[in-house]
């Protein structure tokens, strides 16, 4: 009886204890942190980036994300690369390539005295290896929607000499040769690690937490200042803005909207907001009701709220989206006046009574992560207005993508940073638009088909640009594709570090001029 | 039937009004606090989804609790997710009883026999899993969406309620085991038997009136369990999906929001949270220590 009474006040203890300890620890996380002193000195010798995440596989080629390549953009190289007016500039590549007279191709030099980190010289063989790879579908890296179809083959005429034949004129190409990047022939089908011919070297991998880099001292072009690099998964994006804040980091990714602001007024911080293919994606299964009608994803179109999601989700720091092309992506077109900012119930309605569906309830698949969710929520409410019910299905990445390439959903979206395959060519975004496309799920418009086809042949930039102002007229017109905004690439750094190049960030990179060679 | 009437009544434990603790007065404010939230709270409050046009705002007489940072007033949704914290968890023990309580009876009915063997080796093995560590399992498997099993779609709220369900299953069974094996040594068990009284009704009719009392305290503690492993859950994006508040996702959402100084957004439903947990253990307790001063008596 003495036991159980013990026990019963033992328990009465722990309970009381429990209430004022979790009561007093509430209220010590409500208290703030002070701005930390910015330190001032010269360049680091180590630069660490406080990331969003990073992926379990460091291999450039078999995604195009950031959480790729943020991390191994310093490891390898391109035939080709961006200068500092974005224009594309031989890197790897000696020179411009020949092009045969009827396009089908193309001939490329090599740079000779480039070394791999291991010290094997890059040869055609490297180009080939890799080109081989991103052009098998069996490879499912994300680049063989890049080339696949499109491309025949590449072979290694002479040790610095590679040849690549192609199904069909290419002019795009060019800017996918821009974008992707060689690795060393034994390492293109590994995950673990990588080999390139970049400034810098990896070092240490601890898997999806930590990657470090060192800087390759038989670099072939300028060596930079900065001696390591480091990239640190820090999920949490309160965590990360305390650890730049603190200097603990030194550069900030995917900055969350609400903390600009504050990141603004600390005078240790820089912050970049940067119109770049940060891409908001929308699909519809459009063969199947309800969304085979175009009048019923026009009346979505119509009562979408784009001034909500600006300002409540992005906190102003996005425009307005009337089309899929976003204001960093050629083809974007400032003046196309679609859609209101703010939901037209009474247009939503009208076109849905016309369409026989008063009562339109569908379920729209997001992303789980925070972005997502909450451009989500602010949407389904919009829609509310039209008497639209919309339900969300959050999905962790994985299952969105399973149910996205299966066309188990009725509306889809998600947010893509489309810089690091497509450049600022708008072909990662429409190509999906393609009738041929095997995830394009019922949509075919013989127009776009046509002109698809027109802006992937052409080596004209400007012409392909004005091609692709019209795709995206067509596109808004049929309201295939609707992102209600075109965010920004926000990254904040400390400022006692060289600021980051502006200008690449158009094209999703991260880089610090001194680090670049163009 | 006839025969069981004139059998003298067997010990039914009667729940007399208990005499309770200053600390379960203190339970009992406590939960009347969050039930009057819970239940009355969303009949008063708007609706949970609609905007107000405030961004994080501080509480003011317009809204008590402040707003969310999709501008909704959080009065409507802590009051909107305690009222599903408490279904889901209230769902999630009622599930764990209807399926622990007849595996408890026949174990203890059968207690040292094979029957009792065999539930009690696949409720041990249940048990080995924590329950956090199940729910990332099968929610990692089936995602946080709806799942389909054939014609049945469960949506996240319903794997909740049997996540948790299914992790409490072990505590109830054990707690009406227990309950049982004492009962079955009671002359009246002996006497029905002889009487040739089906085991059905032994085991359903008299005993299970009889070991009811101490597994509804029991299960009664773990209602606040419940609710704080689902809003655990929903904390870590793997319960209740939005739009739909819960305690724990609306306290998941202001994480990102604490370094902004919006204190109300995690404080005001972190409390909820504690004040429902604390006030089922405090009541819970005291119920107990009553019903176990009543049995003494």
């Amino acid at each position: 009886m003495t036991a159980i009474s013990r026990a019963t006040m033992d328990r009465r203890r722990f309970l009381t204890m429990t209430g004022v300890l979790t009561a007093g620890a509430l209220a010590l996380t409500a208290c703030g942190t002070d701005d930390a002193p910015a330190a001032k000195g010269a360049t680091p010798e180590k630069i660490t980036f406080g990331v969003l995440s990073i992926s379990d596989y460091m291999n450039p080629l078999a995604s195009t994300t950031k959480r790729v390549h943020w991390v191994l953009d310093p490891v390898v190289e391109s035939l080709y690369t961006y200068d500092a007016e974005l224009r594309s500039v031989p890197l790897l590549a000696d020179g411009e390539p020949e092009v045969s007279a009827d396009g089908l191709t193309w001939t490329i030099k090599i740079k000779k005295g480039v070394t791999h980190h291991n010290g094997d010289p890059l040869t055609a063989d490297d180009v080939v290896a890799t080109i081989g790879f991103v052009n098998d579908p069996k490879s499912t890296s994300d680049w063989t929607s890049f080339f696949v179809g499109y491309v025949k083959g590449a072979k290694a005429v002479d040790a610095q000499t590679v040849e690549i034949e192609l199904t069909t004129e290419f002019g795009v190409l060019r800017s996918h040769l821009t974008n992707l990047p060689i690795v060393h022939k034994d390492f293109v089908e590994r995950t673990d690690t990588t080999m390139g011919t970049g400034p810098f070297k990896l070092e240490k991998v601890t898997q999806g937490s930590e990657v470090s880099l060192t800087r390759y001292d038989a670099y072939h072009g300028a060596k930079p200042a900065v001696r390591s690099l480091v990239f640190q998964a820090i999920p949490d994006p309160a965590t990360r803005m305390v650890n730049l804040r603190e200097g603990k980091i030194q550069i900030m990714t995917d900055v969350a909207p609400e903390s600009v602001e504050l990141l603004k007024k600390d005078s240790a911080v820089q912050v970049h907001e940067v119109d770049a293919p940060s891409d908001l994606i929308t699909y519809f299964v459009t063969n199947k009701a309800p969304f085979d009608d175009v009048r019923v994803r026009q009346a979505l179109a119509h009562a979408m709220d784009r001034k909500g999601v600006r300002d409540i989700v992005f906190a102003g720091n996005a425009q307005i989206a009337q089309g899929p092309i976003g204001p960093s992506v050629e083809g974007h077109d400032a003046a196309l006046r679609l859609y209101g900012e703010v939901p037209d119930a009474a247009k939503a309605k009208a076109l849905l009574a016309e369409a026989g569906m008063p009562a339109l309830k569908f379920t729209l698949m997001v992303t789980s992560d925070t972005l997502m969710k909450n451009i989500g929520q602010v949407l389904a409410e919009g829609w509310k207005q039209a008497g639209i019910e919309c339900t969300l299905e959050v999905l962790d990445f994985s299952p969105w993508v399973k149910n996205w390439a299966t066309g188990k959903y009725e509306m889809a979206m998600t947010s893509f940073e489309s810089g690091f395959g497509g450049g600022d060519t708008a072909f990662t975004l429409l190509t999906t638009m393609s009738s041929k496309y095997p995830l394009n799920f019922g949509y075919k418009n013989e127009e776009v088909d046509g002109l698809l086809a027109q802006a992937w042949a052409t080596s004209d930039d400007a012409e392909r640009a004005g091609i692709c102002k019209k795709i995206n007229g067509l596109l808004a017109a049929d309201a295939i594709m609707m992102p209600p905004v075109h965010p920004k690439l926000v990254v904040a750094q400390r400022k006692e570090i060289e600021s980051l190049d502006a200008k690449i960030m158009k094209v999703s990179r991260l880089s610090l001029p001194s680090a670049r060679t163009y | 039937m006839v025969m069981t009437r004139v059998l003298p009544r067997p010990r039914a434990a009667r729940l007399r009004p208990p005499r309770l603790s200053a600390l379960t007065w203190t339970g009992l404010l406590l939960l009347l606090l969050f039930l009057l939230l819970a239940l009355a709270g969303p009949m008063f409050a708007g609706d949970a989804t609609s905007r107000t046009g405030e961004t994080l705002a501080g509480p003011s007489a317009a809204h008590p609790f402040g707003t969310d940072h999709l501008q909704r007033d959080l009065f409507a949704r802590t009051a909107e997710g305690a009222r599903v914290s408490l279904l889901v968890a209230v769902a999630g023990v009622g599930f764990g009883l209807a399926v622990a309580v007849p595996a408890g009876l026949v174990a203890g009915y059968f207690g040292g026999r094979w029957p009792d063997d065999v539930i009690m080796r696949i409720l041990e093995a249940l048990q080995a899993l924590p329950l956090f560590v199940f729910a990332l399992f099968v929610i990692g498997i089936t995602g946080t969406g709806d799942t389909e099993l054939g014609f049945l779609t469960l949506t996240s709220t319903t794997k909740v309620v049997l996540l948790l369900g299914v992790g409490f299953i072990p505590y109830f069974a054990r707690v009406t085991r227990s309950a049982t094996l004492v009962e079955v040594q009671e002359d009246y068990v002996d006497s029905l038997r002889v009487i040739g009284v089906p085991r059905r009704r032994i085991i359903g009719g008299e005993i299970l009136p009889n070991v009811l009392p101490p597994v509804l305290v029991q299960a009664f503690l773990w209602i606040g369990v419940a609710i704080f492993a689902e809003s655990a859950l929903s904390f870590l994006g793997l319960g209740i999906q939005p739009p739909q508040p819960s305690l724990g996702n609306i306290l998941g959402d202001a994480t990102s929001y604490m370094l902004l100084g919006a204190w109300w957004y995690s404080i005001i439903p972190g409390l909820v949270i504690l004040v429902a947990t604390i006030g089922f253990n405090l009541l819970g307790d005291g119920l107990g220590d009553a019903l176990d001063a009543d049995a003494r008596h």
